[in-house]
């Protein structure tokens, strides 16, 4: 697997542990704990381990003097971040939709679903960038080191 | 200049003007006090919203915006930067709002639209930009 693969897989693997323990924390605050649906959203804590991603480039370094990126790495790298970019437009597209169809353009809403859009639009295009990568190098190891 | 810079400079002006009008209607609207969800003001914005993004779409179906090799990778990387561009305006816009309306306060759900509107024009400006400069704003060579 390549230093790119790995990368990938780091930060699905964190983002999807984020999202599942999110999932949980505020099915057991919501159902078990009974608490009302908006402390129960306090479970959405967890999103902040997907700030792990950020250490991607450390744990998995380039060895000195080798060749990081050819033509075909760049290109898979851009078409991936175009998909990334892609899929957090369309979730802010989502989002407004949802808040104009149930609360009409007069209607108003809490100031934090702005932030609240923006991390879930980060987190879409990390997602998507990472499977963008596996998609295109292939989800296993074939061979090639880095 | 070539086909493909011309293009891009029709893009970007189109974009710009977008911005600086929606920031001048914006700043009339609310020196003069007028209800924007009043039924005609309201379908009068929407209506000259969407005459830019007409202008885009037809530029990008009709008009070739790759000729070869070098306008490929400028695009691409044009692509990206306005992408980048794009983001940064809608988490600053976000930020921005938290500050203005304070952590418990509300803002109107046409406000996201608004910005996820205003994002586009953004991404289009700055990939526009991205790509003159790749470019270097004209024509030097006298390509055409």
């Amino acid at each position: 697997m390549n230093r790119a693969q790995k990368i990938a897989w780091f930060n699905l693997v964190v983002i999807l542990i984020g999202l599942v323990l999110c999932g949980i924390a505020v099915a057991v605050l919501a159902f078990v704990a009974e608490r009302p649906l908006r402390a129960a959203l306090g479970g959405l804590g967890f999103i902040g381990i997907i700030g792990f991603t950020g250490l991607s480039p450390f744990l998995f370094r380039k060895a000195k003097g080798q060749v990081e990126f050819d033509e075909r790495d760049q290109l898979y790298n851009m078409r991936a971040w175009f998909l990334g970019f892609c899929a957090s437009y369309l979730l802010f597209v989502i989002v407004c939709m949802t808040t104009w169809f149930i609360y009409s353009p007069k209607g108003t809403i809490s100031v934090n679903v702005l932030p609240l859009t923006v991390i879930g639009g980060f987190m879409a295009l990390m997602l998507v960038h990472s499977i963008a990568i596996l998609a295109q190098y292939g989800w296993g190891g074939k061979g090639e080191k880095s | 200049m070539n086909k493909a810079q011309k293009r891009t400079w029709l893009c970007f002006a189109i974009s710009l003007a977008t911005i600086l009008i929606a920031a001048i209607v914006t700043a009339f609207i609310r020196i003069n006090q007028i209800d924007l969800y009043e039924a005609t003001t309201f379908r009068l914005c929407g209506l000259f919203m969407t005459i830019p993004l007409i202008l885009i779409v037809i530029i990008q179906w009709r008009w070739k915006k790759v000729y070869d090799e070098r306008d490929k990778q400028i695009d691409t990387k044009a692509i990206f930067i306005g992408s980048v561009g794009a983001f940064i305006f809608l988490a600053g816009a976000g930020g921005f709002y938290v500050l203005l309306a304070g952590r418990m306060g509300s803002i109107r759900a046409s406000l996201i639209i608004t910005l996820v509107y205003l994002a586009c024009f953004v991404w289009i400006l700055v990939s526009s930009v991205a790509a003159l400069i790749q470019y270097g704003w004209g024509g030097k060579d006298g390509e055409k």
